[in-house]
């Protein structure tokens, strides 16, 4: 045996990593050889040695619980990799029935969409021979030829106007409709102002044209109808719902997304002669009738406050509409003219929007022949010779008048009133205005409604209408018990446009020489207005010296306070009313 | 399509589990594979098994036990987040040895230098002072004492440590994951790189360079009970 070949395996030997025959083997092979012998030693001394000075060292405690720590931090939040993820996406078994819905669904959406499966040459022929695709879908989808000239689509029951036949074809029709040339849509009716054409804008330009497309109207983003622009007959959708009444017995209108137009609609001549313009404005009045101006002698300024009619008060109005028919009656004794059938009457008594007191041409401005602006004097602007004239008719036919209407009346006054010394002044204006049209100029509460009225325009910033209304009660009613305070006030609207006004340093001076509250009310104004007055020689007012030596924050503070000097005849009147 | 996702994504062949005894009885791969799962207990065994080895294995490479400390969490903290990608193919032991060293080798880097001893420097201390100097001029009586036979042991195991410094890099690794860690030669072979026969070339020219270097201490026996019997002849 090689020496060096036995050295190989005397280290493998002193190491124990030989097999068990071979160790034998070469165990034989040593124990023959002196020099292999003592090699052997020495490895194994020289390993003992080492072992017995340099022992292994015990791992620190703390390595090793870092580590562990480490360990079970990392055990559960270890967020696996991308690759990881991705893999077993993909092996879960709800990714693969996921992905066979889904392809399912794609396949037989793109498979089961209408028109997908027809080919060009299919829509070819069936715009050469539209009449033979009425059948189809499709054909119905078709912006144009689809549908022959003069033939509606199939109307349903229970639509007065053309409905889709199902939901899951409106987005169809969507389709259909934008893909409708824009120039060929015009409007319908008035009461599509519900439906939402979409070439609006375009529509005028387009009237006469001949539009033979189809419209899609919308009711809340949803196409609800469509109608084929080129069919002659019905061309309206007063025709249409006339058509779909007569269908049905006792031709009652049906509950459908379209509501029914109102009872005074825009027939085809308005259409023919005005255009959409003039259906536009009926439409607009129809809809939204404006405040009603009862006073024929307001000047403009009042109209502008009248303009300012809200809905609550509208609603409020509306409350006073049941009891119209019974004013008429009222009305056919206050007014003198008054004619049962007279259009603005008319309008005034049936309508519940029109409320009460009458539009604008129920109120007589144009002098035409409404009963009470000939009262009145034939509608003239001034003030004065409008309620200076006699009223002799009014007071003759007021004498007449049943107590309930007075009552009725009287309650319209409460409210302005109520509402004035609540500060809502616009609604205040409007009240004493529907009660002084309807009133007898001959009533108790007519004065103090004009002086009311005043006193809200005034503090409202109408100061032209203002001193309108106390010109009024100054000039019609010299007995009023309201006529000093409606002087003063005419003299504080004066002043208010013009500081240095000669009129109100007038009404001002003659009231001073009074002892009532109005005297020490226009002893102040006149002070801090024209400077002192006479002073020593001036009687002093004796009663309201608290409120006159308030500040004027105070006042306007407690201003219902305030309103003891002027309001106190009709506070104690209402309290006798009542 | 599924049949194409999974022959790309096939699955790697699972460990045995759950595995059948005693967990200390299990082997390394499959507590790796357990521990890759979450099981804390089985990483606790791996730790068990091998952080002496490791530790000892790394303070032998690095020669500061500071540093060998933070060196050997760094390896297990490797082989933490190396969980989710070990292969129960691969032998766990030569995995975590060549972590381990090539831990050491980037720190013998960054000491450039330190640890490159030449195969030509000359056995023996190399001041003049150690030159000529014996272990038995440095014991006072040659009849050692207990006493005396803790000095000689404290000396020899001076002179090892610094034997074991200065023997060549590819010696000492060979030597120590020998002496100190337990690995086979074959299981060196992987760690290294090297084929086996080299590795045993390695230990043996470790070993004899290791003797020269005890060649002081022939004769002395660090056994109490024959330290006098020996220091008496």
């Amino acid at each position: 045996m090689n020496c060096e070949h036995k050295r190989q395996d005397l280290l493998d030997l002193a190491y124990g990593e030989l097999s068990q025959q071979h160790t034998e083997q070469v165990a034989d092979t040593v124990h023959e050889c002196a020099a292999c012998r003592s090699e052997l030693e020495r490895i194994e001394n020289l390993r003992s040695a080492f072992r017995d000075a340099m022992p292994l060292e015990e791992v620190p405690h703390l390595v090793s619980a870092n580590i562990l720590r480490e360990a079970r931090l990392k055990a559960y939040t270890e967020p696996p990799s991308v690759f990881e993820r991705l893999q077993k996406l993909l092996f879960h078994p709800g990714f693969a029935a996921a992905a066979a819905v889904a392809l399912v669904l794609v396949i037989s959406g793109l498979l089961f969409q209408p028109g997908v499966l027809q080919s060009p040459a299919d829509h070819a022929e069936m715009a050469a021979a539209p009449a033979a695709s009425e059948e189809s879908f499709a054909e119905k989808a078709t912006p144009s030829g689809a549908t022959a000239p003069g033939e509606a689509q199939p109307i349903p029951a229970a639509a007065p106007v053309v409905a889709e036949p199902t939901p899951a074809l409106a987005p169809r029709a969507e389709v259909a409709r934008l893909d409708a040339p824009s120039d060929e849509a015009e409007p319908l009716n008035d009461k599509l102002g519900e439906v939402a054409l979409r070439d609006e804008p375009k529509k005028e330009a387009d009237k006469g044209a001949g539009a033979d497309a189809e419209n899609v109207w919308k009711l809340d983003g949803k196409p609800v109808a469509r109608l084929d622009r080129k069919a002659k007959s019905p061309t309206t959708l007063d025709e249409l719902l006339g058509a779909s009444r007569g269908a049905r017995p006792g031709g009652s209108t049906p509950k459908t997304p379209v509501q029914d137009p109102p009872a005074k609609t825009v027939n085809d001549k308005d259409q023919a002669f005005g255009g959409d313009k003039v259906v536009a404005e009926k439409k607009r009045e129809q809809r939204a009738p404006e405040p009603l101006q009862a006073q024929a002698v307001v000047p403009a300024d009042l109209d502008n406050l009248n303009a300012d009619n809200d809905a609550p008060e509208a609603v409020a109005d509306a409350e006073e509409a049941k009891d119209a028919n019974e004013q008429t009656v009222k009305q056919a004794e206050w007014n003198p003219g008054y004619r049962p059938g007279n259009p603005a009457n008319r309008a005034k008594a049936g309508s519940n929007s029109a409320v009460g007191f009458g539009s604008k041409s129920s109120g007589g401005l144009a002098g035409l022949d409404d009963g009470r602006a000939n009262a009145k004097g034939g509608g003239s602007s001034s003030l004065g010779n409008v309620y200076g004239g006699a009223p002799g008719s009014g007071d003759q036919a007021a004498e007449g008048a049943p107590a309930t209407d007075e009552n009725a009346t009287r309650k319209r006054y409460e409210r302005g009133l109520s509402r004035y010394q609540r500060g809502d002044y616009g609604n205040a204006v409007r009240d004493f205005d529907a009660f002084m049209n309807d009133a007898p100029r001959s009533s108790n509460y007519y004065a103090l409604a004009m002086y009311y009225k005043g006193r809200s325009l005034l503090n409202r910033g109408n100061g032209a209408g203002a001193v309108a209304a106390f010109r009024s009660v100054i000039g019609e009613y010299p007995q009023s018990e309201k006529r000093d305070d409606a002087r003063y006030w005419l003299a504080k609207s004066l002043l208010r446009s013009d500081p240095q006004n000669a009129e109100a340093q007038q009404i001002l001076s003659q009231l001073m020489s009074g002892k009532s509250a109005v005297a020490g009310n226009a002893r102040d104004t006149y002070d801090r207005s024209f400077g002192k007055s006479t002073g020593k020689d001036a009687p002093r007012p004796t009663v309201g010296k608290k409120a006159l030596k308030r500040s004027a924050p105070a006042r306007k503070k407690n201003k219902s306070k305030m309103d003891y000097y002027d309001d106190s005849p009709a506070e104690k009147q209402m309290e006798a009313v009542e | 399509m599924l049949v194409l996702i999974t022959s790309l994504f096939g699955r790697k062949k699972k460990p045995a589990w759950p595995p059948e005894g005693p967990i200390e009885d299990v082997p390394d791969e499959t507590l790796m594979a357990m521990y890759a799962k979450g099981t804390t207990e089985a990483f606790e065994v791996l730790l068990k098994r091998h952080e002496r080895g490791i530790f000892n294995f790394i303070l032998r490479s690095v020669n500061n036990r500071s540093r060998a400390e933070d060196l050997t969490q760094d390896v297990f903290f490797r082989v933490i987040r190396s969980a989710p990608k070990y292969q129960t193919s691969a032998k766990f032991t030569t995995w975590l040895y060549t972590i381990a060293r090539n831990i050491c080798i980037d720190q013998s880097r960054r000491k450039a230098g330190k640890l490159e001893v030449s195969a030509d420097k000359p056995i023996g201390r190399s001041d003049g002072d150690g030159k000529g100097r014996t272990l038995l001029d440095a014991v006072a009586a040659p009849s050692a004492t207990s006493g005396g036979v803790e000095v000689i042991k404290q000396e020899f195991r001076d002179r090892l440590k610094r034997a074991l410094e200065e023997l060549p890099e590819e010696q000492r690794e060979v030597f120590v994951l020998r002496e100190v860690s337990g690995l086979k030669f074959r299981e060196i072979a992987d760690v290294v790189g090297v084929p086996e026969n080299t590795v045993k070339s390695r230990m043996r020219y470790a070993l004899e360079t290791l003797r020269g270097h005890m060649e002081e201490f022939r004769g002395y026996s660090f056994d109490k009970d024959t330290a006098a019997e020996v220091g008496g002849a």
